[in-house]
């Protein structure tokens, strides 16, 4: 089969990082998991904002992160959820806990696991999927 | 308690019609609601003195359009519809849902600064797909959701269902005889889009996955309408031409929770928490005295946390208690007796007071509760700008 034309199947939707969400992204391009931790009170956030939801504090820097979550909750979309998943499909999306902090939950896609095989609590780790050389993306697959 | 309970009052209640897609502009059938809310309370625009909406198209992803009278009906543009804009002292325009509207007109009812307010929701559904995220980049809150495809409500209430019914031991059959008989209950609702058309337990089994596990039936279906009240002092009600529906209390809550995921479901539990504690306190009143509960459905699993979150059920036994028939028109709590929105369509809320103003006030024709004295209404999913409203019968 001939490669499908660019046009008709065109990229997913790519962070546009600004000078909160920078940090975060420019960890993930180094294969890192980077989380924003308050100074203040020492509790992590993500997204980044700027300032602590838990105390207020305005010192917020960023704190490596284990990579290591468990699987909090998921769901899959058989339709794609905007054009660039058309050859994507079926997307799984799922929220994971990371080990760092109860509640810190971040979403991404699973890889290198089957549908039916999730179960809430499975032990994933981050991977790293470069998309350009701008861009790496954050998802998660099977604990190794 | 609060210092005003059951001195502002809800005096009359109109719909346009809801259709899928209206030949009339958003602004036509605006009026057409807002006249009839008038007609229903004995008033006359002129009587007016007080707008407030929550006129925003909500946006996840796509263009959507901000064309005044087409996609919105802003209350300065409705004044000016109406004809009656030099007489309006007081406008309330909200980013929050329209429920904020009506706790804003309340307050500008009881605090002396008008006398009649219309409280109205306009929906307007764009071309194309409602969700669809067409931008090559995201921004923002987007970044960290679209490059994943998250973009879309129905995915968010998944993977909240999804976590409901895999820590409590439930799956989608034991959802099916709520959402069977919430569509029974619509089959009474003269303004329902999807009267006329009942739908089975296999239906709802069979039915197309939006994000597993939520199906096309447990999302509200978008609409173009608009759901209209009037509200005023319970004094000028009593002199009006329908029984007043008393605002006992009201409570909201900014509880937002976890980021990462917009609906988490322990998320939604707390913020419905903070909302139930404060609605007791302000009204004086517990689970025990309400009659009906209206409770908001623009996805099922919201009709779960909201029934737990307000403390009718422990957390987890909220879906046996649907399927075991108490939320039943009959049963012990009737829940959403108009149909919801799942059945109504998506008017935001409106659906949910409307229904408790119409129970409180023996208006609700063939789907009455019989002497129901005190109804609530609860309005978003626990987290983003959540409300809730205890209605009571006068006398
Ligand atoms: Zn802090």
């Amino acid at each position: 089969m001939k490669p499908m034309p660019q046009a008709a199947c065109p990229q997913r939707p790519l962070p546009l990082p600004d000078p909160l969400s920078e940090p975060f992204w420019a960890a993930a391009r180094r294969h890192e998991l980077h989380m924003q931790k308050c100074d203040a009170c020492g509790w992590m956030a993500y997204p980044p904002e700027v300032a602590c939801r838990n105390c207020g504090g305005a010192g917020l820097g960023f704190t490596p992160l284990s990579g290591r979550a468990t699987l909090h909750s998921w769901t899959v979309l058989h339709d794609p959820p905007s054009p660039g998943f058309r050859d994507r499909l079926p997307v799984i999306l799922a929220v994971v806990e990371l080990e760092e902090q109860a509640r810190l939950l971040m979403s991404g896609n699973l890889v290198d696991i089957a549908a039916d095989a999730l179960r809430i609590g499975l032990p994933l780790e981050a991977r790293f999927e470069d998309v350009t050389k701008d861009c790496t993306l954050v998802q998660f697959g099977p604990a190794r | 308690m609060w210092d005003h309970r059951d001195e502002v009052a809800v005096a009359g209640l109109g719909y346009s019609r809801l259709e899928r897609r209206s030949d009339r502009s958003l602004a036509a059938l605006t009026l057409e609601a807002c006249d009839a809310a008038l007609a229903d309370a004995g008033l006359r625009r002129g009587d007016l003195d007080g707008i407030a909406t929550s006129p925003a198209m909500p946006r996840y992803g796509g263009r959507k359009g901000v064309d005044e009278g087409i996609d919105v009906v802003t209350p300065w543009y409705l004044a000016g519809l109406l004809g009656v804009a030099p007489a309006i002292r007081w406008i309330g325009s909200t980013n929050g849902m329209v429920t904020q509207s009506v706790i804003d007109g309340a307050l500008a009812i009881s605090g002396g600064l008008c006398d009649h307010v219309l409280v109205y929701r306009a929906l307007h559904v764009p071309d194309g797909r409602y969700v669809n995220f067409e931008s090559a980049h995201a921004v923002g809150g987007d970044q960290y959701l679209a490059p994943y495809g998250f973009s879309m409500p129905p995915a968010w209430a998944a993977v909240a269902l999804r976590r409901y019914f895999a820590l409590h031991g439930y799956d989608r059959a034991d959802f099916a005889p709520y959402i069977a008989r919430n569509r029974a209950n619509a089959q009474r609702n003269p303004n329902a889009y999807w009267r006329g058309k009942t739908i089975t337990m296999e239906d709802y089994l069979a039915a197309r996955m939006i994000a597993d596990p939520i199906s096309i039936l447990d999302c509200d279906i978008p609409v173009d309408g608009c759901c209209a009240m009037i509200l005023t002092s319970t004094q000028r009600a009593r002199h009006l031409r329908r029984p007043p529906a008393l605002l006992t209390g009201f409570a909201a809550s900014a509880h937002q929770g976890a980021g990462g995921t917009p609906m988490n479901l322990e998320d939604m539990w707390d913020g419905a928490k903070d909302v139930a504690r404060r609605l007791w306190e302000a009204t004086g009143l517990s689970p025990a005295d309400v009659d009906n509960a209206q409770l908001y459905d623009g996805f099922s699993v919201l009709v779960l946390t909201w029934l737990e979150g307000m403390g009718f059920c422990r957390d987890g036994e909220g879906l046996a208690f649907l399927r075991e028939g108490h939320g039943d028109p009959d049963g012990r709590l009737p829940i959403n007796t108009g149909g919801g929105a799942l059945g109504e369509g998506r008017l935001h809320g409106m659906t949910q007071l409307a229904e408790a103003v119409a129970q409180v006030t023996d208006r609700a024709g063939e789907r009455q509760v019989p002497g129901a004295s005190r109804a609530l209404a609860t309005i978003s999913n626990g987290l983003a700008k959540s409300t809730a409203f205890l209605f009571s019968r006068d006398g």
